[in-house]
């Protein structure tokens, strides 16, 4: 070490001497609690917008015990779907009425619960005089044949913090059961506990269509097989299995396959796939059915696709260069040589990944190394756009960027009849 | 491990874990945002922007095990933007403001030549440029690695480390023999 990076090493010391003054832990928390609280929330979307509506025109009061009038479940409009809102109309479902208080005082109410054959819908507050922590988990529902779960779902706190109001989905529960055991955590997981009660099957709501369909649709890397569909009041699920090379390497997934009854399409609530060694599986999930169906229709709108291109771009050199092939808009918006080498900075819609990319520079063709990274950028267009910086191992600027092909949603518009007129 | 449970806690909303995550390298937050800032008082108001922010925009950050990195990061472009807010120019302008809490010695004799040789380093880094002097004030006085640094001031781990070494080599060229080994 020479003597500059002694001072330097003395200098540091000198400045490690200066510690943080004590009020500063008390400003930090002032300031994070000052910080309006971000709401969690899993469902998808548009939950949470027709919660924000209903937010608007809903005074939030604060029930004490009492939460099913008549078996009707009270405090939960501004959470509900249309959907849950309806059945809740109705009377379904069962009430719990279980209390239970927690070690910090916490005090867990479970309300009631809905169940059919695709899932099971727990309703539940949460009240503590002296504030709550937010984090009040519930891990799975046990039974006889059963273990369901935890899948998704959403709360809503009161403005003093003192009480949550939550609905949460766990997967569908055995008919043969006749009690059930929910798992919950608290405080930092540092509380487990379990808390039982009783279930009666007969409450659970019918189901209103249960259906083969055992039918395949073929996209460019593979094939899709529809399985079967069953739905019930809460929800309709399509299962499958896809069997489609290049699946995961764009993020659609199984959001362009539409479900139509009598030609309406019914709303997509989410899906879910795992993969296995031949092939995901994989989970479609929609609205409630409406009543009367005549016709029933899966259409595989969008789905993966590939492309071959084969595609040379000449490379002006200028400041954003927008090229447009197969359609699709692609922005060259910097090329930059760096120590590291030539760096590429391309976006395109976020369904489009490109494959096979290479640069040339004087006839000398340089494959891609690695992609250094990837944001979603808004390039004005109504979703904002895929940007990704792409290094190559060359210390020449090239003239020429080559593409193979992409993988991309492509339009299939195959339909496969479930019912028909 | 520790970290990367409460960054996951701190991801859902938990205030609590992110005031610890802060609390436990609190000292180094401070000095970083000190250095910046030149006083204790606009280093805790850039502290106090850096939580509000890193509360609101953590549930992005990916790898939860650069959070340190990755909140210093946050932290270094709050300092940024409150000294172009103030107009002031970067960096301590003026050595004797950061004197303001008097360090005792501990050996009283050598006080004084540690004093004077602090005053030359001082002087010396304020003959760099500002991007040399920060990239060497990181990397010597906070211990920060070149990546960390890189993603900080905004540019490629090269430009780092050439800014590194040329303003050694400035301070080395300027100050001549006595600098040298």
């Amino acid at each position: 070490m020479n003597e500059l990076e002694k001072q330097l090493e003395v200098e540091k010391e000198r400045l490690e001497r200066s510690k943080a003054p004590e009020e500063l832990g008390e400003r930090l928390r002032q300031a994070l609690e000052q910080t309006p609280s971000r709401r969690k929330n899993k469902m998808p979307k548009w939950v949470a917008g027709v919660a924000a509506l209903l937010f608007l025109f809903i005074v939030s009061y604060n029930y004490n015990a009492l939460a099913y009038y008549g078996n009707k479940l009270l405090g939960y409009d501004e959470l509900m779907t249309e959907t849950l809102a309806q059945l809740n109309e109705q009377g379904s479902g069962q009430p719990i009425e279980k209390k239970i208080t927690l070690l910090d005082g916490t005090e867990l109410y479970l309300d009631g619960l809905l169940t059919d054959e695709n899932q099971s819908i727990l309703y539940y507050t949460v009240k503590n005089p002296n504030g709550i922590s937010e984090e009040s988990y519930f891990d799975s529902l046990h039974g006889l044949w059963t273990k369901a779960h935890a899948t998704n779902g959403t709360y809503s706190v009161n403005e003093a913090g003192t009480e949550i109001k939550g609905i949460q989905a766990f997967e569908a529960v055995n008919p043969f059961t006749k009690e059930l055991t929910l798992e919950y955590r608290n405080n930092e997981n540092a509380e487990q506990g379990k808390i039982t009660f009783p279930y009666n099957p007969k409450q659970a709501m019918q189901t209103e269509l249960k259906q083969p369909i055992r039918k395949k649709v073929h996209v460019d890397q593979g094939n899709i097989r529809f399985d079967s569909i069953t739905a019930t009041p809460s929800r309709t699920t399509i299962k499958g299995k896809v069997n489609v090379d290049n699946f995961d390497r764009i993020q659609l997934g199984g959001s362009g396959i539409h479900l139509l009854a009598n030609g309406k399409p019914v709303d997509m609530t989410g899906s879910s796939s795992k993969s296995a060694i031949f092939g995901s599986s994989i989970e479609l999930y929609y609205d409630r059915l409406p009543t009367d169906i005549e016709a029933l229709e899966v259409v595989v709108d969008k789905f993966v696709g590939y492309e071959s291109l084969n595609e040379s771009i000449l490379l002006s050199g200028e400041n954003e260069q927008t090229e447009t092939i197969h359609g699709q808009e692609l922005i060259i918006s910097k090329i930059e040589k760096t120590t590291e080498g030539i760096q590429l900075k391309i976006a395109t819609e976020q369904n489009i990944l490109l494959d096979g990319v290479s640069i040339k520079s004087k006839g000398k063709s340089i494959p891609l190394h690695t992609t250094l990274r990837a944001d979603l950028v808004d390039y004005g267009n109504e979703e904002p756009y895929n940007e990704r910086v792409l290094l190559f191992k060359s210390d020449e600027l090239p003239d020429t960027l080559m593409i193979e092909g992409m993988h991309y949603a492509k339009s299939y518009g195959k339909h496969i009849q479930i019912i028909s007129k | 491990m520790r970290t990367v449970k409460l960054v996951k806690k701190a991801k859902k909303g938990n205030k609590e874990a992110l005031l610890q995550l802060i609390t436990e390298q609190q000292d180094a937050y401070y000095r970083l945002a000190l250095t910046y800032m030149g006083n204790s008082h606009d280093a805790m108001d850039a502290l106090e922007d850096m939580i509000v922010s890193l509360y609101h925009s953590i549930p992005q950050l990916k790898k939860e095990e650069s959070f340190y990195s990755w909140s210093k990061t946050i932290l270094v472009n709050r300092c940024k933007k409150l000294l172009q807010q103030q107009n002031k120019i970067v960096f301590m302008e003026h050595p004797e403001d950061s004197l303001e809490e008097p360090v005792l010695p501990a050996d009283p004799a050598n006080y004084f030549t540690q004093t004077e040789q602090r005053m030359d380093l001082i002087e010396m880094l304020n003959t760099l440029n500002t991007n040399q002097q920060e990239a060497i004030k990181l990397k010597y006085l906070h211990d920060l690695d070149l990546q960390t640094i890189s993603e900080m001031t905004n540019v490629s781990i090269g430009t780092v480390k050439s800014r590194i070494f040329q303003g050694l080599k400035k301070m080395r060229e300027h100050f001549g023999g006595e600098w040298n080994e």
